[in-house]
């Protein structure tokens, strides 16, 4: 397992190509991930008008900051959170994967879920 | 919108009470609440029978905590009203006490905020939309996230950010109410990272306390003989959520942007018209954003502003005077009441040495979990 920050990601899992679970509203073309359970909230369409559909865990690094306080022991300090604005376009909160290469605010970046958690590390 | 009520009939502040924010204590919150109550009520002059109304502001005592406090003031059997609006819970409060008194049905209102910092509960955590943050994303991260972004963008540097808070923390040494009442250097405030470029002395406490303030209307002020020039109105009271922004929109700043926009246009007036500002500065970045979203400066130029003393009392305009929530504290329920407290003292001139050089018009501004926006715009009462 890897000792470096968080702790997310053991050794030879690397995120590569993942497809996020969403939703895309028929009616004004707003996209959700994780799926929308309710509602559309751009439009308020109804669940019916949201269909399912794949979101790639791809984009941009619209900011970051590395984390060195936190109230519980996981993730384990410091550790990187990185928001990024998805290709298919909501904005996200994710972690910079264990031992992962510094990002910029600019690079593309790459992600999975592990854990319940979006770990991202820049696009090879 | 429709037509801005607090045109129609004006509403006045007329009293102001405190009890100071401080540490999770022992001290019951009815104790602290009827601190701030009969503080507001021996300065407005009003005894608690003329008070036909009661908005009480909290967001985490729970159920009924209004009329228990209350009643030990002398059970009247006045209308009261809880509210919870999460951090903006004690603007809410002024807000209906505001409508109350224009509409007409009240002609003295108490708003009082009062909490206490225990029983954590936040309903969008439990309303089953999920996310992938699985508990790693906090608020000091949200503002650490904006402040980088912020920074990259207009090349503000870490130390203009912590200006906000050497500045607030100055503000709050001089204020007897506040939870923090110690200056501090730069050096101090660029010590200890919690997240980002944010350290401890850039986020807010979150304590105990309480505030109080009473709203009359014109018809109460002649009635009760209260002085106008100690009673500032309240000329506008915005509130809006946050709307479904194109994916990217920073959203804290346009809803700020959108919420205070009303407000100013309900006011009649200019945002650099202010000579005093209130802000939601839980975290240090937050002052700099909502200043420049509010229009009082342009974009990427509030970080040279700050350095240059244009929001320290006796500057262009005072920027938190109380401390703000960074170092007067931010115990919620109390926070907004707490503001338009701190707004009236100034518009009185009678804010001592915090008091910022002929002070007319003021502004007070909260958000809150959800998001929320609530915003007044105060003007001094004849001089
Ligand atoms: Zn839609």
């Amino acid at each position: 397992m890897s000792a470096t920050p968080g702790g997310i990601i053991p050794n030879g899992t690397r995120p590569v190509g993942t497809k996020l679970n969403g939703t895309r509203c028929r009616t004004c073309g707003r996209v959700a991930t994780p799926p929308e359970p309710y509602g559309c909230e751009q439009c308020g369409a109804l669940i019916d008008s949201l269909e399912a559909i794949e979101v790639a865990a791809t984009g941009v690094v619209h900011s970051s900051a590395v984390v060195h306080r936190h109230h519980r022991p996981d993730p384990v300090t410091p550790f990187t959170v990185i928001e990024v604005v998805l290709d298919d376009g909501p904005a996200l909160k994710g972690l910079l994967v264990a031992d992962g290469e510094a990002v910029a605010i600019g690079d593309r970046v790459q992600g999975t879920v592990q854990d319940g958690r979006l770990v991202l590390e820049k696009e090879r | 919108m429709g037509r801005n009520p607090l045109a129609d009939r004006p509403v006045h502040v007329v009293g102001i009470g405190l009890h100071r924010y401080q540490a999770a204590s022992p001290t019951p919150f009815v104790e602290l609440g009827l601190t701030a109550v009969r503080a507001a009520l021996a300065d407005s002059g009003l005894r608690w029978p003329d008070v036909e109304a009661a908005f009480v502001g909290s967001a985490l005592l729970g159920m009924a905590p209004g009329r228990v406090m209350l009643s030990r003031l002398g059970a009247t059997g006045l209308a009261i009203q809880q509210v919870e609006n999460a951090s903006a819970s004690g603007s809410t409060a002024v807000a209906l006490a505001a409508l109350e008194v224009a509409s007409g049905r009240s002609d003295v209102v108490l708003a009082v905020g009062v909490d206490k910092a225990e029983g954590w509960r936040v309903a969008p955590a439990s309303a089953g939309l999920g996310n992938y943050e699985a508990g790693s994303v906090v608020p000091f991260t949200h503002f650490a996230l904006l402040a980088e972004d912020y920074r990259h963008r207009y090349g503000t540097t870490a130390e203009q950010v912590a200006r906000v808070a050497v500045k607030n923390h100055a503000n709050g040494a001089r204020n007897p109410y506040a939870q923090r009442q110690k200056v501090r250097t730069l050096d101090e405030v660029l010590s200890d990272p919690i997240s980002g470029s944010m350290t401890r002395l850039q986020c807010c406490p979150v304590g105990e306390g309480a505030a109080a303030v009473i709203l009359a209307s014109d018809e109460a002020l002649a009635r009760f003989g209260i002085d106008p020039r100690r009673a500032p109105r309240i000329l506008s009271s915005v509130t809006r959520s946050e709307a479904a922004y194109p994916p990217g929109t920073p959203i804290d700043a346009t809803l700020t942007a959108q919420t205070t926009k009303l407000a100013f246009d309900d006011a009649g007036i200019a945002p650099t018209d202010l000579d005093v500002i209130e802000v939601h500065d839980a975290f240090s970045i937050e002052e700099l954003l909502y200043l420049e979203a509010m229009g009082f400066c342009g974009p990427g130029e509030a970080g040279p502003l700050i350095e240059q003393g244009a929001f320290d009392i006796g500057g262009r305009c005072a920027v938190s005077p109380s401390g703000g929530l960074l170092a007067m504290g931010h115990p919620l329920g109390p926070t907004g009441v707490g503001q338009v407290a701190e707004v009236t003292r100034q518009l009185r001139g009678e804010a001592g040495d915090r008091q910022q050089p002929a002070a007319r018009l003021g502004l007070t501004h909260m958000v809150g979990i959800g998001a929320v926006c609530v915003v007044h715009v105060l003007a001094a009462g004849p001089s």
